[in-house]
This record gives structure tokens, sequence and C-alpha cells, in this order.
């Protein structure tokens, strides 16, 4: 085994992929986060009534757009994402496609109690072993402390910028904190928590002037781009806080830093994620009524990707909850592609004319 | 909402007065009299699900019934409620209730049913749920929601994706020990190790039927018709363990056993042998019809009565039962799928598959492709994909399934030269 390097990036999707075990490796995280455009060669291997940004994901694997990773890891977070590790596989396996990237599968159960947690912890070992064997490389307990240690600051960072969401004037859109969380996990962690540092310095001295309009929450599918928030934005509104994996759930609790074992610590706090994917309704509906009043929001904007079977399913219930709570809601179901923007503006509009 | 038994005992009524009306129904061929003992059993145990002081379990489709037998409660697989409720056709209101609550047209068919019938307060009530991974996406989740809406615990089964890992089996068997220890202090009663190592005997004694019966279909020409061997849905249904199986599938072997030995066909002269992949429209019997009445193609096999895991030791129940889960080929990467289906093909002597893919449902839907273009690696046998829907009848178009199958038999026909 050669001592880690620094070197290469691993591609992955879902937020419950553990950055640390990439760091481990001697490996850059970057998240793969989609084109945003049409699929068509995608639909040779997948169904078009799938999840639109497994299947940009699938697209961009085999157009080549993801040619610079040395693998990805793939996690089983929704029927969608299992069958995409088959196709993705399938797709670089094509001999025109050059030498073939290694695609790697973790294993995330839906609940986080001790049996869940262990099996969790086992499912990470058997990716770090094929992560070791297939990048020649030991992911040594030392090796994971020291990448949580980085990533744990990369949280702590983000936490403070998002909470300076929570003034009445926030110094940052929507859409910038999307850019800057978006940036966060696909670049050099040192690097990034340096540059957090000159950010925060700037802007928790910042004074903000301006009217500010309804202040509202974004939930739901993974967004790629900040496209949906801008247009929020343009239409007089600030998005405050966002339930997105690919917003504020990405820094939503630390690692234990202490713990005699890391792969059990970084299962318990993967799994903590409280996104939608999680069978725990109840959890996942106490964190979203938390944040909906820790960021004293005015109305939430649902938004699905079309069949995007976890969120449709848990839509209504929360919608109710939300309600029953007094938050009006907003759904908005669209490709991972803004193609009905008029559409979109228009109930977007009526929507922050009626909050006032 | 306060249910109260008079209320029961007219939903009892009204599924009696349906299912009666079921059994007698016109069918384009004469049952097997084991076929019409399974659907008295299966609905003989809704109706019990509906009773005062039944303890009724909802589980998904691949919790495993033995436990939940073992516990004296009923298992409610409460998708099959939605197969029955389509049968009898009372599944379009039960869908608009559904889509009034906001549940999407897109998704699956089968759990929105479900969401309609709880919202209608037509569903026996659980005193439990469990639910699995697998499949899918959408069962965990409602049934957390369930679980919030009748103030009930709910209990979920993570069934690794690596099930051929070394460390699965013993994972599962983890879990499987808890929620039954777990459903057993929901019944007040301490949890009877060896009652359920008597109902994993029971189990063993029908799946040896069914694995029987199973070997018995390989007969050209077939002795049984898809159109009814598809309702046994050997691989998940509700019964596994329960005495009512085992005198099901022993009268089943005697059938096709007795049908052999008199040279009686399914399906005469057979011109085509099907394997079918994935369940069955269950508002009407007109594709299978279509296909063995008119076209005279039988559906030899069905990929949902394939039997895949070993006999389970009765000494070491959680461990068995956590095998016979993790030998379910839906689970991890799809090349366990298409192994199975090219085995199918060959015990089975298949022509031709048609793999059912409806709309709403994504985990098997999205093995199509995949499945399809391994097994071409592997032999030459044609492969259909067919847009039907299993619950929705209004999203069924009798004309446009036929034009569909006709060209498909045509492609058969043309190979066969």
């Amino acid at each position: 085994m050669k001592p880690a390097p620094t070197r290469g990036k691993i591609g992955y999707l879902s937020i419950h992929v553990p950055e640390e075990i990439i760091l481990g490796a001697g490996r850059l995280p970057y998240r793969l986060l989609g084109r945003g455009k049409p699929v068509k060669r995608a639909s040779a291997y997948l169904p078009k009534t799938f999840d639109p940004s497994v299947l940009d994901s699938l697209e961009g694997a085999i157009e080549g757009e993801y040619s610079f990773l040395e693998g990805v890891i793939v996690a089983n977070v929704s029927d969608a994402h299992r069958r995409l590790y088959d196709a993705w596989r399938v797709a670089w396996a094509t001999p025109d496609r050059g030498e073939p990237k290694k695609v790697f599968f973790l294993d995330v159960p839906k609940g986080a109690d001790a049996l869940r947690v262990r099996a969790f912890s086992l499912a990470l070992s058997a990716l770090m072993r094929e992560m070791e064997v297939a990048l020649d490389v030991r992911i040594s307990p030392e090796g994971l402390r020291e990448a949580i240690g980085l990533c744990n600051e990369t949280r702590i960072l983000l936490q403070r910028l998002a909470r300076l969401r929570r003034q009445k004037k926030p110094p940052l859109s929507g859409h910038d904190f999307f850019d800057v969380v978006s940036w966060a996990q696909r670049n050099d962690k040192s690097y990034v928590n340096q540059r957090l540092r000159l950010i925060l310095q700037e802007l928790e001295t910042a004074r903000c002037n301006g009217a500010v309009g309804p202040r509202l929450m974004l939930t739901g599918s993974p967004l790629g781009s900040p496209g949906l928030i801008s247009l929020i934005e343009r239409l007089g509104a600030q998005v405050v806080c966002e339930d997105l994996c690919t917003g504020m759930q990405y820094f939503s609790d630390l690692v234990e830093e202490d713990s005699p074992e890391p792969l059990n610590a970084l299962a318990r706090r993967y799994l903590d994620i409280p996104t939608a994917r999680m069978a725990d309704t109840r959890a996942r509906w106490g964190y979203l009524h938390k944040l909906a009043e820790e960021y004293d929001v005015t109305g939430v904007i649902y938004f699905t990707l079309k069949f995007d079977d976890i969120y449709l399913f848990e839509y209504p219930f929360i919608r109710n909850k939300f309600q029953k709570a007094g938050y009006p809601v907003l759904l908005i179901e669209a490709e991972n592609f803004l193609t009905n923007v008029g559409q979109i503006e228009t109930r977007v509009q009526a929507f922050t004319e009626m909050l006032g | 909402m306060t249910i109260v038994e008079d209320q029961r005992k007219r939903q009892r009524e009204f599924f009696t007065l349906q299912f009666q009306k079921r059994l007698k129904r016109p069918r384009g061929y004469s049952p097997l009299k084991s076929s019409q003992a399974r659907e008295r059993a299966m609905f003989r145990l809704l109706l019990e699900s509906f009773r005062e002081g039944s303890s009724v379990v909802w589980k998904s489709t691949f919790v495993p019934s033995e436990i939940i037998y073992s516990l004296g409660a009923i298992p409610l697989y409460v998708e099959s409620f939605s197969a029955v409720a389509s049968a009898v056709d009372i599944c379009p209101p039960m869908l608009d209730a559904s889509e009034r609550c906001g549940y999407s047209r897109d998704s699956c068919t089968f759990l929105r049913a479900v969401l309609g019938a709880s919202h209608k307060d037509i569903l026996p009530r659980p005193d439990a749920l469990v639910s699995t991974s697998y499949y899918c996406d959408g069962d965990p989740k409602i049934f957390d929601i369930f679980a919030e809406e009748y103030k009930k615990p709910h209990f979920y089964l993570h069934v690794p994706y690596a099930a051929e890992a070394g460390w699965a089996v013993d994972a599962l068997a983890e879990q499987l020990e808890e929620v039954a220890i777990e459903l057993a202090k929901v019944m007040g009663k301490p949890f009877n190790r060896e009652r359920l190592s008597e109902i994993i005997q029971s189990s063993n004694e029908a799946r040896r039927y069914l694995l029987k019966a199973n070997e018995l279909r390989r007969h050209v020409p077939s002795p049984m018709l898809g159109c009814e061997a598809i309702d046994y849905i050997a691989s998940i249904t509700q019964l596994w363990g329960s005495p009512e199986l085992v005198r099901i599938s022993r009268l089943l072997c005697e059938e096709l056993e007795e049908r052999i030995e008199k040279g009686v066909a399914a399906v005469e002269p057979e011109q085509f042998r099907f394997l079918w992949c994935h369940l069955r429209p269950y508002y009407n019997d007109e594709v299978f019809n279509y296909l063995e009445g008119h076209h005279k193609a039988v559906v030899a096999f069905e990929s949902v009565n394939l039997i895949t895991w070993k006999e389970m030791d009765p000494g070491k129940p959680f461990k068995s039962l956590a095998e016979k889960l993790l030998a379910n080929p839906a689970i991890g990467p799809y090349e366990r799928m298409t192994r199975e289906v090219a085995k199918m093909v060959k015990d089975y002597q298949i022509d031709g598959i048609i793999w059912m893919s409806p709309w709403g449902c994504r985990h098997f839907n999205s093995m199509a492709q995949l499945v399809k273009d391994g097994l071409r690696r592997e032999m030459d046998v044609p492969f259909y994909i067919l847009d039907l829907e299993c619950i929705d009848k209004r999203n069924y178009s009798k004309e446009q399934v036929r034009t569909r199958l006709d060209a498909f038999i045509e492609v058969l026909a043309g190979k066969r030269g």
C-alpha cells in the first residue's frame, strides 16, 4: 500500500456519502450537481419516467463530462440512484469511452437507530476496502480523523454563514448562498475554509440596507443550480433558508471528533442528516419546523422534480403540517432545468403577493 | 374519526358481497380448485382483519409474514388490498381521493390506492406497521406517514443491497429479531420462538409444493394458464407461514399432475410460450385472455412465482428469514435479475418475454432496459417492454395494448419462420 497522495477527484452524488472517506483516500471529493440540460442518450439505459437529476448525471457520464474523475460513488438513496449505479457501470464500460473508471456503491439505510447505524458502518467499511483496492491506497483511522476535523470546520463556517440570514436584512441573497455551498462541495476543503473565513469576516461586519420582501424557505428535491432561487428573488422575495441536500443539509450536523471509532462516528452523522429519504417523518417535520421558526419565514416553497417519488409522497404530509402551523405552501413541480419559467414566475409572483 | 364496530360490520358485509361477485365473475377458463381456494383464503384473511379483536400488522412487500403469523396477528400486505380493490372495481374512487389529497398521478398506483383508501377509512386498521427498503422508496415513507395518522408504531427493516456480502445475513437477521420482539410487545405477549419455528416448518412445506408446481409447469404444453398462475405471486404472497398455503400448494401440485397425466393443455394448440415479468392488470383479464385465448400464446411462467430461497432452518428462524429475503434477485445489481430471467427462459422453453412496465413504478421498470441488454449478450430471445397499468383502469386502452401484442407475436412468428 502506498501512502495516500493528494491527487485526483472522486465524484459523488448524495450527501449521505461521507466526504471524509474520499479525503482519507487522498482524493478530493467532488459533488456532482448536474448539468441542467435535457437528456438524450441516458434514456437508452433508464426509463424516461425517472428522477431527472439521475438521468442528467448519467447523460454527463455518457457524454464524457466527468472524464476528469478517477471514479464516482453512487449511494443507495433512492430506487433511481440504485439503478443509476448499474447504468453508470454499463455506460463507462463501453470500449469507445476510454479506460474504464471505477463506480463505487454505498448502501444507506433509511433509519438512524443503533442497528441501522451498525449496518451503515459495515457498508462504509466495505466501501473503504473497495476504494483501497481500486485506488491502491490505505485509508487509515488517523487519515479519517484528520478529514473529519477538516470537514467539520467547513460545516461550522457554513453554519455561521447560514445564521447571517436570520437577520432582518440578510447580508447575502439565497442565490449567493447557494453558490457558496455548491462551491464548497467541489473544492479543496483547506482552501474552502480559508476563503470562508474571509467571506465571514466581511459579511459579519457588513451593514445591509434596502427593503426585503417575504422571507421564504425552499425545500424539496435536489437543485443543481440556483436558477429557481434567482427567479424567486427577482420577484421580490428572499430565500432565507433551504432544506435541500444541495443547501443547508450539507452542513446540518458535525461528526464526533473524539470517537475511538471514526467510522461509527461517520455512520451516525451521515444517517442523522434529515433528508426526505429517511423514514422518520416525525424527525423530518421537527427539523423543518425548527428551521422555519429559526429563520422566521413567512412561507414555504416545496419543489419537486418530476418522478422524484420520495418528495412526491412526502409533499401532502409536509404541506398539511406547515399549513396547520400557519405557513402557506406553494408546490412547484418541474424538470431539473427550468422549462416552464413563465408558469413558475406567475405562480411565485401570486404567492409572494399573497404573503404581502 | 372513531370507527365503531357497527361500521366495521358494514365494511365486512360490503367486502363479502364484492368478493362473492368477484368469485362468480365470468371467466374465459375453468379455474383450478386450488386457484379458487387461494382466492377464498385471501378474501378470508382480509375479512378477518376487519373483525373486532383481530390484531393486524400492515406489511410492505417483503416483510416476512411468518413473523406476524407467529404472533397470532394478521399480516395485511396493503398493496394487495389495492389489487383486490381494483379487481372488485372500487379503486377509482380510492385513487381520486389520493389525488385530491395532493399525491401525484405520476407515482405508484398501488401506494396511491392505499393512501386514498386510508383517507376514506375503508382499510382494516393497523396495530403496527412494518416496512422494508425493498421494494421501494415509497413504502417506508408512506408507512411512516400512516404510523403518524393511526398513532401506531412503524418498524423499518433495512435489507442490505450487498445481498451476497458476508455481513448482510447477520445484519438483517438482527433487525428481524428486533422487529419480532417489538411486535410482540405491541401485541402484549412474549415472543414465542418455538411458535416461529413451527411456522417456518409450515412455510418450508408450502415452499416444497410450490417448487414442485413450478417444476410441473415446465411441461410442454403448459398445464396451467398464466392468467390464473400469476395470482399465486409465490414470491411475495402474505400467506407464507399459514396452513392454508400448504393446503393450496399441495392441491395445486395434485391438479397439475392430473392435468399432465391426462394430457390436458392450458392452451390448445400451444403456439408460443411467454415469460411474464412483473405483476398484472388487476382490473380485468383481457390482456391474458387475448394472449392465451386469441393467440394461443401461453404465459408459461411469471417472474413473481419464482422461488429463489433455500429451505429454512427452523432452529435458526431469523437467519433463515434473512437469507430468504436476500435471495430476492431484485436486490442488488441488475445482473442478478438478468441471471434469473435467463434461467427461467431456459427452464420454461420460453419464446418471448413480456416485461410489464407500469408508469408509476420506479423499481421494476428501471431494470427493464438493463436486463434486456444483458440478456441480449447471452441469448436470442425477443423481449418486449409493455407499458401497462396494474391498478388504475382509467389508464388502460384495450385496442392499444392489443395492437402492441399483435406486433410482438408477429415478431415471434417471423423468427420462427
